[in-house]
């Protein structure tokens, strides 16, 4: 057990980072919007990290320093875009994925173009991220249970329905992709604190492949989604090892085959399951109870 | 000076192939196909496989990589996004779904390119097409260029007319404003949207083809620096429009190569991005799109 | 054996029953009214008639073919047309393209245009309103527009849903003219109305539903005296 643990070390570590971006996709995916922002954050706070680093900035200032940046930037983000409906609101963030990408590979003094930044000091191990994902995730849980979650559920079925009992979606929206910068930026840095490198393919269309198939995978019903979906994206390549050019391929037929066979994901299937027994439960008391009644 | 020009109008025209169908497909079925540059990559890797099976001319290989690329767009349609609408419960639940089952489309596709080419830069054979300098009313422009803009402003019109004026025509202006009342008038949703993603996928097939004979090379990844140009064409043009697109497509070209010539070759990719954002700041709605059908 | 037969019509949205058991009927030339409040079910009824939403049992059959659950435009293409809830007029098409897509099936130039004719000669109303955009007409203009494009494919039966509705009571006079000239070339014609005195001027039959079911059915001199239609519909 423990010579495993040491031996896929890395696996676990970056399967911890991985649950971070998926949490980012996740609380955007929760208000109905399809955004790919995170990604954007991810790549921002990578290579501020990694520049950062390159200068011996003290880590935990690092992690300031990309939180406060991704938390203004994805503000004044989230401000334009909910101005926009569906479609146009995705299309705004992948326009910034694919600018952040031209950015990185032409500004080669700064981000080492298509190379990248290597060989930075590894300034976080796999309990420290157990820790961080572990933190999120008690946050997002509460933030489920709390007010604002529960807005956001109804809002999640049914938008009209939600602006009838008066929601504010553009406040939630705002929320929400706020939030989904914080956490995509906190994840891009904590990736360059294990890995110790940032590398251009971590702007490109692999990440945003990776993005979906997490939070598609593991769906969007509850904060344990976006967990079980990056544990699955971690593990694949260890199950497709023979096939590692096909990986891309592999994510890509299943994001498809899920959207169309089962769109709440793994998550969504728990909580039908979970339901589908406490439904028989309270039915089999009620049977139960029936001679009594029928007694009184 | 007229060097500048020849550049604009090839590039509007590649701009103008790739965009009307990304566009038509949004406007009328709700679908923004992601995988649009992967199609029109697939055009052009199509074209390598066509000539590389045997020596064939333009004539016989555009078609069929048009064909093909067409094709592909079309089995997307059959696999994701007709199950996706079936299932939805109106027609706009069904765009964010549709939206990244086009990602994980993308995704098989840039995979499979890139075992191919092993992530290396191809070049169609010289024997399909010979490559020469011509003179045009005074400018000197590659046959291949002239071909380009004989093609986009030929396949533009013919479609733009088509629509306008043909009873499908009509008909995909109900699907677009309201799919439901489409039913009721005996339009089948369905097989206008085989129509549409077939012109759309040969639309982006023919501008891959000729692409990657203009600039000698093509690898898995052509397409996707295109999808920001084409967001920033739509949102100029009004999304679902096609002389928007068409419009929007030299605009952007010409502002291109205006910032190109008076900033630098670095501005050349940051233009389409200002231009979404100052738009739909200003005008979320699009810059030529007008909503004078509406009462007050 | 009746043109158009529902029988024991069953939809649900999610857990909610919004038709139940519901069965009606609709002879060749027959003007029927379905008389229901709020929330009784009526669009829904008409919607699984023409199959815009699913019904989850029960069958429908016109014109002696079973036709439960086809595609919407099938069921359009054999004959029966549907002119929906708040008219639905295509807004960026003018009057005419807004008629000529009514006859989307039909596929000759020449016959469409007859049919145009036809209609502004029926609604001369519309002739008059030809290259306007359809989303500019008042709310009477486009429930003429609604039935004229309708008839443009040529049905045998209609579904119309409130054609009335939000009507100027002058204007409601107009529509129910218009149906009466539309049953007149013998066209079936099955409407919802929550207006039944304007209704019953035209109709012969009466459905009264109620959460998804027909509590009452009878031709209209009969069910007009009852208790509760006098009650409920004509505030008497
Ligand atoms: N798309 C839908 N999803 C869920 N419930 C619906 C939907 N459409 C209608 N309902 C519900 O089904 C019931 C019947 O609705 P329906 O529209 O058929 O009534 P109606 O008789 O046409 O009412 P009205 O006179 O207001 O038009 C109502 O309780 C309504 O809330
Ligand atoms: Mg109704």
């Amino acid at each position: 057990m423990i010579s495993w643990l040491a031996y896929y070390d890395d696996v676990i570590g970056h399967m911890f980072v991985l649950m971070i971006l998926a949490f980012s996709m996740y609380v955007v995916m929760r208000v109905g919007v399809f955004s790919v922002a995170s990604i954007g954050f991810w790549a921002i706070a990578g290579y501020g990290a990694a520049i950062a680093d390159q200068y011996d900035v003290p880590p935990l200032l690092i992690v300031g320093g990309a939180l406060l940046v991704s938390g203004v930037f994805g503000l004044l983000l989230a401000l334009l875009a909910v101005r926009l409906s569906g479609l146009s609101l995705t299309m705004v963030t992948i326009a910034f994925v694919l600018l952040l990408q031209v950015i990185v590979l032409n500004w080669e003094d700064v981000t080492g173009g298509s190379l990248g930044i290597f060989g930075l000091p590894v300034h976080i191990g796999t309990y420290g991220l157990l820790a961080v994902v572990i933190v999120v995730a008690v946050l997002l849980a509460l933030y489920e249970r709390g007010r604002t979650g529960r807005a956001q559920d109804s809002l999640l079925h049914d938008e009209q329905l939600a602006q009838s009992v008066g929601i504010d979606i553009r406040r939630q929206r705002i929320v929400a992709l706020t939030l989904s910068a914080l956490l995509g930026g906190l994840a891009g840095c904590l990736n360059v604190f294990q890995t110790g490198m940032m590398v251009s393919n971590e702007v490109g269309f692999h990440v945003v492949v990776d993005a979906l198939t997490m939070v598609i995978l593991g769906g969007t019903a509850a904060w344990y989604g976006p967990v079980i979906g990056a544990a699955i994206l971690a593990w694949l390549p260890q199950m497709l090892s023979f096939a590692d050019e096909w990986r891309l391929a592999v994510q890509g037929v299943i994001i498809v085959v899920v959207l169309v066979f089962a769109p709440q994901g793994a998550a969504g299937l728990i909580q039908r399951l979970a339901r589908g027994v406490a439904a028989k439960r309270r039915s089999s008391l009620l049977k139960r109870r029936e001679p009594q009644d029928v007694s009184a | 000076m007229s060097g500048y020009f020849v550049d604009a109008m090839i590039l509007g025209s590649i701009y103008a192939l790739f965009t009307v169908g990304l566009s038509l497909s949004w406007g009328i079925l709700g679908v923004l196909n992601l995988a649009h540059g992967s199609i029109f990559m697939a055009g052009a890797l199509s074209a390598y496989m066509i000539t590389s099976a045997g020596a064939l001319p333009l004539a016989v290989v555009l078609p069929a990589s048009m064909l093909v690329s067409g094709g592909l767009v079309v089995l997307m349609e059959l696999v994701a996004f007709r199950p996706i609408r079936r299932r939805a419960a109106n027609p706009l639940a069904a765009e964010l779904p549709m939206a990244i089952a086009s990602v994980g489309v993308s995704s098989v596709l840039v995979a499979f390119a890139n075992n191919f080419t092993a992530g290396y830069s191809l070049s169609l054979p010289q024997d399909m097409f010979t490559v020469s300098s011509i003179n045009i009313l005074g400018l000197t422009i590659t046959n291949i260029g002239a071909l380009i803009v004989v093609f986009a402003i030929g396949l533009t019109v013919a479609l733009g007319l088509y629509v306008a004026r043909s009873r499908q025509g009509r008909a995909l202006k109900v699907i677009a404003q309201d799919s439901y009342v489409g039913g009721l008038l005996g339009i089948s949703m369905n097989r206008l949207a085989l129509g549409t993603m077939f012109i759309s996928g040969a639309l982006a097939g023919c501008g891959g083809v000729l692409f990657s004979i203009h600039v000698n090379s093509m690898h898995a990844y052509m397409g996707e620096a295109l999808l920001l140009k084409a967001f920033a064409v739509i949102v100029v043009g009004g999304i679902g429009s096609i002389w928007g697109a068409a419009i929007g497509a030299y605009v952007l070209a010409a502002a291109e190569v205006l910032a190109v010539v008076s900033v630098g070759v670095g501005m050349r990719d940051v233009v389409a991005f200002v231009l979404i954002i100052v738009i739909l700041l200003a005008r979320p709605q699009g810059l030529l799109s007008k909503r004078k059908w509406q009462r007050s | 054996m009746a043109l158009l037969e529902v029988a024991e019509l069953d939809v649900n949205y999610g857990p909610l029953a919004a038709v139940r058991g519901l069965s009606l009927e609709l002879e060749e030339s027959q003007v029927a009214v379905i008389l229901g409040t709020n929330g009784a079910g009526k669009t829904t009824t008409l919607n699984a008639i023409s199959g815009a939403v699913r019904a989850r049992s029960g069958t429908v059959s016109f014109d002696g073919r079973n036709v439960t659950n086809s595609a919407p435009w099938k069921i359009s293409r054999s004959g029966l047309g549907h002119v929906p809830e708040g008219r639905r007029i295509v807004g960026p098409l003018t009057v005419e393209e807004n008629l000529l897509v009514g006859a989307y099936n039909v596929r000759s130039r020449g016959r469409r245009s007859e049919l145009i004719d036809d209609v502004f000669d029926t609604f001369p109303m519309l002739a008059e309103k030809r290259d306007e955009l359809g989303g500019l007409l008042s709310g009477g203009q486009q429930q003429m527009l609604a039935l004229g494009r309708a008839l443009m494919a040529e049905p045998r039966a209609l579904l119309m849903d409130e054609p009335s509705m939000g009507l100027a009571p002058i204007m409601v006079q107009h529509v129910m003219d218009a149906v009466q000239t539309i049953a007149a070339r013998g066209i079936a014609v099955l409407m919802v109305e929550q207006n039944a005195t304007a209704a019953f001027r035209v109709a012969t039959e009466v459905y009264l539903i109620e959460h998804g079911e027909v509590i009452l059915h009878g031709p209209v001199d009969q069910v007009q005296n009852s208790e509760l239609v006098r009650r409920s519909f004509l505030g008497i």
